[in-house]
């Protein structure tokens, strides 16, 4: 392959090799413990100061922790926000970037030149969070899902890859009588699959590890999501609803830990090849 | 659709034909005007003396007494130096490590091989802050597995939750960790963007690898580089909020309050509305102000900015 690979080169390819391996198993080291640990039957993890390898399994603590009340509760939350949130946000995201793709749009540098100015400025928090009261959004879904829901960066993703389509096919549907909404319906996100995929991704997993805008904006503990939850727990052992789980408390916070990541990390095999050819089309052309 | 005489009738009747465009834009458009612009405009209750039931409107002046309190108290420096130096340790070190993985990833032949360590390499990025702040605890903590393993080694146990020594390079640290790998991926796609005949032509230069990475890979993605960078700018104090309000407690608050976790402090939990705005305005103006000096710095360079 290398006719005349210097031995510099060659031990620098090992060196990769390692360098970036490590790099590998450090990422995923600590959730290899986090599982290991919380699939292990109570007893065994009592009996033993150091866990390095599987000894014994047993779902028991998953068991106690889903028989609590506010964790299960908090499980259908974040599933709730996720899936109807990636559908308001890819309808936000669409109808906002595809009449910007127009070119002859009257307005459109305007409306764009206001959708940019949000990347470097900003109200911050308290503003925010008094507009939600004003809005009367305090305590809903919506405060959590809507400030979230269209940000400059998107808006451009998807405007950038809308304008890739030829206005041609766009014209002659046009001349046919076609309005614009069964244009982009029928011609235009058909072939936006790949972004679309994409971005389902991002969004539900986004929405699904949020903390601080739920926290913010949702006062009942009995809407909180999980991550919520599990905050709560790792910093003052309870979750806020009083009960008492009877397990080692190190075992319930991996627990917990594991069960607020894992949708996210069995999903993931199955998303890895829509997000890398998505986000590199994307920021191509963006 | 063009049309040639620009009279306001025309423009109408243009907008007029195009007018499911304006209905698509509507809800985006208001919701960029509910959540970013009107919380813009709240600002102005930094120089009031907001209270809810008042309301903006009737709330009374209170003209620039919050700015005054703040730029005296003396929580002014320690948040502004606790604010910069994260920044600035983020900026230099946790900056060049995706662009450094994205080069040595593509040194690497066996695609394979490349492809699974893109793979484990990426999942950090796909859990929540709370979940990182839970692996540490699992590793952390006094019965932690680290501070396990060595104390049955004998040496001294560490709580980088606790120290604040250890604090900021916590930090760092668990921001290379986590967004390494996932901010590669764009670095990665700019380096498959540079032209081959560009390596074709360095190799028959008698380019060595080395070489090669540093005239041809480095200088091909110069112009990504800057641009991230540059939107990097624009949340430039924003450090990372979520992650450190996780971190705080009592003993490590006076190196690891921020500005944003101040504002948060004082504002949302401790209702003092009008004092936390007046710190979040001044960071946001800051923080422009950093973003526009850049781009013109880089615009003198003979780089294009963001704009």
């Amino acid at each position: 392959m290398m006719k005349q690979e210097s031995v510099l080169s060659r031990s620098f390819a090992i060196f990769n090799y390692a360098l970036l391996g490590l790099m590998a198993l450090l990422a995923i080291l600590p959730f290899y413990y986090i599982i290991l640990v919380s699939f292990t039957p109570i007893s065994v993890y009592n009996a033993n100061t150091i866990m390095l390898y599987p000894k014994g399994f047993s779902v028991e603590g998953f068991l106690h922790i889903l028989q609590s009340k506010s964790i299960p509760r908090s499980l259908l939350n974040s599933v709730w926000l996720s899936v109807s949130g990636v559908f308001l946000y890819l309808a936000l995201n669409i109808l906002t970037a595809y009449p910007l793709a127009e070119k002859s749009l009257i307005g459109r540098k305007q409306i764009q030149l206001m959708i940019t100015f949000t990347m470097i400025f900003s109200g911050g928090i308290v503003p925010l969070f008094i507009v939600v009261h004003l809005l009367g959004l305090y305590n809903s879904w919506w405060a959590v899902l809507l400030p979230g829901a269209v940000s400059a960066w998107s808006v451009i993703i998807f405007r950038s890859f809308f304008a890739t389509i030829s206005d041609e096919m766009k014209e002659s549907a046009r001349i046919d009588g076609s309005g614009e909404w069964r244009i982009l319906a029928s011609i235009v996100l058909p072939v936006c699959k790949p972004l679309i995929a994409t971005f389902v991704v991002l969004f539900s997993v986004s929405i699904w590890n949020a903390y601080f805008t739920p926290l913010l904006f949702l006062d009942d503990i009995k809407k909180w999501p999980i991550q919520v939850i599990l905050q709560q727990m790792l910093a003052t052992n309870d979750d806020g609803s009083g009960e008492i789980i009877a397990m080692p408390s190190e075992m319930l916070k991996m627990s917990v830990t594991v069960v607020a990541t894992v949708p996210i990390l069995a999903i993931y095999p199955f998303m890895q090849k829509y997000f890398t050819q998505g986000l590199m089309i994307g920021s191509v052309k963006g | 659709m063009k049309t040639i005489r620009i009279s306001p009738g025309s423009r109408i009747s243009q907008m007029y034909k195009q007018r499911s465009f304006y209905l698509m834009l509507v809800p985006g458009v208001l919701v960029f005007i509910a959540f970013k612009y009107l919380p813009m405009f709240g600002l102005i209750t930094a120089f009031q003396d907001y209270q809810p039931v008042k309301g903006v409107w009737h709330s009374n002046w209170a003209g620039i007494e919050h700015f005054t309190r703040f730029f005296t108290e003396p929580t002014f420096w320690r948040l502004t130096k606790n604010t910069f130096s994260i920044a600035i340790l983020s900026t230099v070190f946790f900056f060049p490590i995706p662009i450094m993985l994205a080069v040595l990833l593509n040194e690497i032949r066996i695609s394979s091989v490349k492809r699974i360590i893109q793979s484990f390499v990426y999942i950090p990025h796909f859990v929540s802050w709370v979940v990182v702040y839970g692996l540490l605890f699992a590793l952390f903590t006094s019965d932690g597995l680290v501070n396990l393993i060595l104390e049955h080694f004998g040496w001294r146990p560490v709580s980088p939750l606790t120290n604040p020594g250890l604090f900021k390079v916590m930090i760092i640290l668990e921001q290379i960790w986590k967004e390494s790998g996932w901010n590669s991926i764009i670095i990665l796609a700019a380096i498959t963007g540079i032209d081959p005949g560009l390596y074709q032509a360095a190799e028959v230069d008698g380019a060595g690898r080395f070489r090669k990475i540093w005239h041809v890979t480095l200088p091909g993605i110069m112009g990504t580089v800057i641009i991230l960078f540059l939107l990097r700018l624009g949340s430039f104090l924003d450090t990372g909020f979520e992650q450190i309000l996780l971190h705080l407690n009592a003993l490590n608050r006076n190196v690891g309050e921020v500005y944003d976790t101040f504002v948060y402090q004082y504002g949302v939990l401790s209702g003092q509305f009008s004092y936390a705005t007046t710190v979040g305005l001044f960071k946001s103006v800051v923080g422009l102000a950093i973003v526009m000096v850049t781009n013109r710095i880089v615009n003198r360079m003979g780089q294009e900015g963001l704009y």
